[in-house]
């Protein structure tokens, strides 16, 4: 548009104009900002340190030592807090199936909600509504602060871990990153660029009357995090 | 809105100083606030790198600004979206409004956004009947009491549980609760109703990367997801100051905003918005649109000491530290940003000079500077803008008490230019009104000097040691008269020792 190229080249005119003064730092910084030292703890320093964070915002840390166990803590989780009707989509590396046909053995519903078509959108997206719960693979982790990376796909849509009250995420622990620096030197620019990416620190919250804090706004109340620590499929 | 003229403030602040209420609402919130901060900032090793880091990111960012707008128009607009650049709020309102018709949009949800207050976008759109729904929970009991935000942070900071359980009862016909957990499950349940019926989202930017053409959303409550995840068509309004280069540098940024915006070291939600909706997707706008605002922020970057105040994340933590801010609260500001950050940028943003005031409505203690994420040294700028408005760079309105005050000042500049002169009459002055003046101030002055001891004491030159005026530091050295009439004891200037308690300790 042509007001924006002029609109840019007199912000160009405003920066020669402030650099030609004296006073103008910031012609003489470095070209990019050094990285904080860090060193990298082992996995197992970085679990522990992930779910103490986790825990400390008010989420729930369940460690799995295979996909399997890791399925009987859903189905367990549902049993106990009575899902009825719970959200999946494809997850990246662990395959879901069995665990939806373990649900459905007890009696819970499922919705599916990956590549939906254009036409039954609306549908799908009224009954996410209805569901206690959403369950979805985390991409990474940052144990420094607690966070769950998703990066949403068509197989595996951002409402999955916002919309349903409760969230319940699968967490491979070689996944967990030591800090954000180790996180956004990981996340290739493609995938930024590319997908509605999310940061998830604990469940929701808000702190807009009198500064006290409150778990469970818009997002999930409950945030469960499965951590498992195999390598099987 | 009321406008931000001189006048206004003077009257307004000079109603919520003495009002008790609102100073206890204020300090307890802000002493909640800056709790959590402190126990944050001080658990991380790392806080002070960061802090550098972010701002060295900014002074880049700022000074290519042209380049990485550029950059990020092409990569966004290559992803199906739509970037249009608005020179003033006018055009940001009428391109958002014009949208909204065309695409026969009833109901708006919103997130939380300064930008978009800026411009006044919710009243723009009610106007053309469209119903805008505020889903921040701050910005909804804002709303519901049909005011304006009183905080960039903490919208309703200057409301107790007690009047947003009563405001509750009265607008969503409940029964009387001011327990938060309560009031925030209400506003959860009505607000899902409008996500899910909602034709338009609108929200505010955070960050926008050029590399990548992303927008980044940082949020607690998950409204910003949602409105971004749910309408067909999403709004992104942001100054042209939120484009930073690559999204490696993102790190330093959320380091440090959380820990000084809210007392977290992460926000419960950071959100990359980009483009449309793809195939398959069950989420996600089928159109996307990002208004880039310059109004007035072009001409703070053509001047190298107001340009620093481009750097500004919005964390709102200058606020909670400020002594003028805790003093009169966030409404008597008058403009959409208040406290030290919005006395620097508001002389840009609002035209016609009406803000041009507010510079001086500081104690230059330096608390702002001192909390600042990424540094900016507003003392520096607020004294900057000071001189443009005494040298005419920008034309203040100042009420007629004020400007013979200001007057006199020159005059008296003049006469300072002969220092020993100034001597022998502050000698004579000081053996004549001796009998009136109290620990060696006086508290009245005749006109044109009346409005200076309206609010302030005036020094008695000479009928204090000559090293005195050395503790003065940061203050004018005299005593302010609100502050001590309305803060007994209240242990809130500790960072800026009050001019009274320097003058005591010399005694």
């Amino acid at each position: 548009m042509s007001d924006f190229a002029a609109a840019l080249s007199a912000m160009r005119v405003a920066l020669q104009q402030a650099a030609s003064s004296l006073n103008d730092h910031s012609a003489i910084r470095p070209e990019s900002a050094p990285a904080p030292q860090i060193s990298a703890p082992a996995c197992e320093e970085l679990t522990t340190q992930f779910a103490r964070e986790l825990e400390a915002l008010g989420g729930k840390a369940l460690v799995a030592d295979s996909t399997r166990e890791a399925f009987d803590a859903v189905v367990e989780l549902a049993r106990t807090l009575g899902f009825k009707l719970v959200a999946v989509g494809d997850s990246a590396t662990i395959n879901l199936k069995p665990l939806g046909e373990a649900l459905s053995h007890n009696g819970v519903a499922l919705l599916n909600t990956a590549r939906v078509a254009e036409d039954d959108r609306r549908q799908v997206r009224a009954r996410l509504a209805e569901c206690d719960a959403g369950i979805v693979e985390a991409d990474y982790a940052v144990a420094s602060s607690g966070t769950l990376v998703f990066v949403p796909t068509p197989a595996r849509p951002r409402s999955l871990s916002l919309v349903p009250p409760t969230n319940v995420t699968f967490l491979r622990v070689e996944r967990i990153l030591p800090d954000l620096a180790a996180l956004m030197s990981t996340l290739e620019s493609s995938v930024v660029a590319d997908n509605p990416i999310a940061f998830v620190t604990g469940p929701s919250r808000t702190a807009d009357i009198e500064k006290r804090l409150v778990k469970g706004v818009h997002g999930p109340k409950a945030l469960y995090v499965i951590l498992v620590s195999s390598t099987d499929g | 809105m009321r406008p931000p003229d001189a006048q206004t403030f003077f009257a307004d602040s000079r109603k919520t100083v003495t009002d008790r209420e609102l100073r206890a609402k204020l300090e307890a919130t802000v002493g909640r606030h800056l709790e959590q901060v402190a126990i944050v900032a001080g658990d991380f090793a790392g806080y002070e790198a960061e802090k550098v880091a972010a701002r060295q990111v900014k002074e880049q960012a700022i000074s290519r600004l042209p380049e990485l707008l550029e950059q990020f128009k092409h990569n966004l607009e290559a992803k199906g979206a739509r970037v249009f650049f608005a020179a003033d709020a006018p055009e940001a309102r009428n391109y958002v409004v014009e949208l909204a018709r065309s695409k026969g949009v009833k109901l708006t949800v919103k997130g939380k956004s300064m930008a978009t207050e800026e411009i006044e976008l919710s009243h723009a759109l009610e106007q053309a009947g469209i119903e805008v729904v505020e889903t921040d929970l701050g910005e909804y009991i804002v709303q519901l009491r049909g005011e304006r935000p009183s905080h960039i942070i903490t919208p309703a900071i200057h409301l107790s549980k007690e009047d947003i359980g009563r405001l509750f009862q009265q607008k969503l016909s409940i029964p009387y609760t001011d327990v938060p957990e309560e009031l925030t499950a209400v506003a959860r349940q009505r607000l899902r109703e409008k996500f899910l019926a909602a034709d338009m989202g609108v929200v505010g930017a955070n960050f926008a990367i050029a590399e990548t053409g992303s927008i980044v959303l940082v949020e607690n409550e998950g409204n910003g997801r949602l409105t971004t995840a749910l309408p067909e068509v999403v709004v992104v309004v942001m100054g042209i100051e939120k484009v930073i280069p690559r999204a490696v540098d993102l790190s330093h940024f959320m380091e440090v905003l959380g820990r000084t915006a809210t007392g977290q070291k992460l926000t419960a939600y950071v959100n990359f918005i980009n483009g449309v909706r793809r195939a398959g997707e069950l989420d996600g706008p089928r159109e996307l649109h990002v208004v880039v605002l310059d109004n007035g922020r072009s001409q703070m970057l053509a001047d190298p000491v107001l340009r620093e105040a481009l750097y500004c994340l919005r964390c709102g933590a200058c606020l909670n530290v400020c002594p003028v801010f805790r003093r009169i609260g966030g409404h008597a500001y008058g403009t959409t940003y208040p406290g030290p950050i919005g006395s620097i940028i508001s002389p840009s943003l609002v035209h016609d000079g009406q803000a041009g005031h507010l510079p001086f409505a500081s104690t230059l203690c330096g608390a702002c500077k001192d909390i600042c994420p990424v540094k900016i040294d507003i003392p520096r700028i607020l004294l900057h803008l000071r001189w443009l408005a005494t040298e005419g760079g920008i034309a203040v309105k100042w009420p007629p008490a004020q400007e013979r005050v200001r007057a006199g000042a020159r005059r008296a500049a003049q006469l300072f230019a002969h220092p020993a002169l100034v001597r022998a009459l502050s000698r004579i002055a000081s053996v004549l009104l001796r009998p009136v003046a109290r620990d060696g101030y006086l508290s009245w002055l005749p006109p044109p000097f009346d409005a200076w001891t309206q609010s302030r004491d005036f020094p008695l030159f000479g009928a204090r040691s000559r090293t005195a005026s050395a503790n003065g530091v940061g203050s004018s050295g005299a005593r302010d008269k609100a502050l001590e009439s309305a803060t007994p004891n209240s242990g809130l200037a500790s960072r800026a020792p009050s001019a009274k308690a320097a003058h005591q300790g010399q005694r």
